[in-house]
């Protein structure tokens, strides 16, 4: 989604048309000082693009749409401590991983469900993998469903350090220096982390990049 | 087929994953809960006042009352009486003559609780600053000195804090190395310490310890050859039989 940089007058009072209008710093500025439909405006923005990358990199809608909520929760309490120096959505992609890297602890440590032997990690032991959400979702532009679902479980298998670089550069679209800074990782480092993922995935979906 | 090549049909393979959207009324979830949590920190003052102040001062509360309650169970040494055995004994005093002053019929035998020393005291009040008391049959002797405690070596002097029940009767020094302290060398066996020798100038001398004399009690404490002290004696009542009497000595001055 691209970022909405344009500059507009006052926030308080205004009709949601140009609040769709205002940047995401404006609209920051605006549910700091209270204007709650400002933030709302915020979580309109960004609520698809979350909710994306988390389930893309937890496999897991429930755990998605949950993780994606507590994000804005925790993204508004702070609101006061958010420097405008950084993109919101630099910002607002840190936040989710974090809670998402937190998830996948806490899912270790329950150690509910451990499926191995599908997928191997880079060092030839295998790496956990959580089954795919079979549930219908609401996205309609799915074309091949199994497919889908394959490389979903690809991606799933992959390590955590691997995973989310690759999902934020190639699924959601950020740039090598976003990836960079949302991960706080350096440029060199977080290249090489996105080259091994996609050596990874190649092999894994070798059948699909041949046909 | 290059690595790079290859690295960009992976990307744009799984480039093209179907988009999940969020479920419908996201936002009105979220702001709920943002109320919610908005709401809770409204009523958290009360709930934060009570932690961060009444836990600590139950905890100080608490940790006060066990001070006060467990404060006082310790055992200060130095405010332990002198043990009063009553192993003194008729045996040891059967050619005692006593005199009394506070109307003990003289020559009656002791009994087993009753501490020669002790009785004997009782009818010398007027004379408890003189610096050599006699009567008949018994004698006290003191000696000038600075009027402090006597520490015999190997005993600390400092008031301690112990639990008498974790003392066992015979810890501490010897009998032979308190009594050497003050300069006596004494053979000692189940009647008591025989004085062979006495250091030139010492306390034992000044206080007309003999050689020969037995020494049957410190402070109150018979003593036999097994007899320890867990605490220094302050010397201040020997009790020693010369020549068929009870002699009490003192080594401080009052």
């Amino acid at each position: 989604m691209a970022l909405d940089n344009s500059q507009h007058g006052a926030h308080g009072g205004m009709d949601a048309a140009p609040r769709q209008a205002l940047s995401d710093h404006e609209l920051i500025d605006a549910a700091k000082s209270g204007d709650e439909a400002a933030y709302a405006e915020v979580i309109a923005r960004y609520k698809h693009p979350i909710t994306n990358f988390l389930y893309r990199f937890l496999n897991d809608y429930e755990e998605a749409v949950d993780l994606a909520q507590e994000t804005f929760v925790r993204v508004y309490f702070a609101l006061d401590r958010y420097h405008t120096n950084y993109a919101f959505s630099t910002y607002i992609y840190r936040i989710a991983a974090n809670l998402a890297i937190s998830e996948l602890r806490r899912r270790k440590r329950r150690s509910v469900l451990s499926l191995t032997g599908l997928f191997q990690s880079e060092d030839g032991n295998a790496t956990e993998f959580q089954p795919p959400d079979k549930r219908p979702l609401a996205d309609s532009n799915v074309i091949d469903a199994e497919r889908d679902l394959v490389i979903a479980k690809a991606i799933a298998s992959l390590p955590p350090k691997y995973r989310l670089p690759v999902v934020l550069r190639d699924i959601e679209g950020r740039s090598y220096d976003e990836v960079a800074e949302i991960l706080r990782l350096g440029l060199g480092t977080t290249k090489s982390r996105i080259s091994r993922a996609r050596a990874m995935l190649r092999e894994k979906l070798s059948s699909y990049l041949e046909n | 087929m290059g690595s790079e090549e290859q690295e960009e049909k992976v990307a744009s393979l799984i480039g093209r994953l179907g988009r999940i959207e969020a479920p419908a009324g996201f936002e009105q979830r979220v702001m709920t809960r943002i109320g919610e949590l908005n709401a809770g920190a409204e009523r958290r003052p009360t709930f934060l006042l009570l932690l961060k102040f009444a836990a600590p001062a139950a905890a100080l509360l608490l940790m006060g009352a066990l001070f006060v309650f467990f404060g006082d169970r310790g055992v200060n040494v130095t405010s332990v009486p002198p043990v009063q055995d009553g192993a003194i004994s008729v045996a040891k005093t059967d050619n005692v003559q006593q005199t009394d002053g506070a109307g003990s019929a003289a020559g009656a035998p002791l009994t087993g609780n009753q501490n020669p020393t002790s009785r004997a005291n009782a009818g010398r009040h007027s004379k408890r600053n003189s610096r050599s008391r006699s009567s008949i049959g018994s004698e006290d002797i003191a000696v000038e000195g600075p009027g402090e405690t006597i520490t015999p070596p190997g005993l600390d002097p400092r008031p301690r804090n112990i639990d008498p029940s974790t003392v066992s009767p015979n810890a501490g020094s010897k009998v032979g190395d308190v009594l050497s302290f003050v300069g006596i060398n004494a053979a000692c066996g189940g009647d008591g310490c025989r004085v062979t020798s006495l250091s030139k100038g010492s306390l034992a001398e000044r206080a007309k310890l003999n050689v020969g004399d037995r020494i049957i009690s410190i402070d109150g404490r018979v003593l036999d050859a097994s007899s320890a002290f867990s605490s220094p004696p302050t010397f201040k009542s020997i009790q020693v039989v010369r020549d068929g009497s009870i002699i009490n000595l003192s080594f401080t001055s009052n």
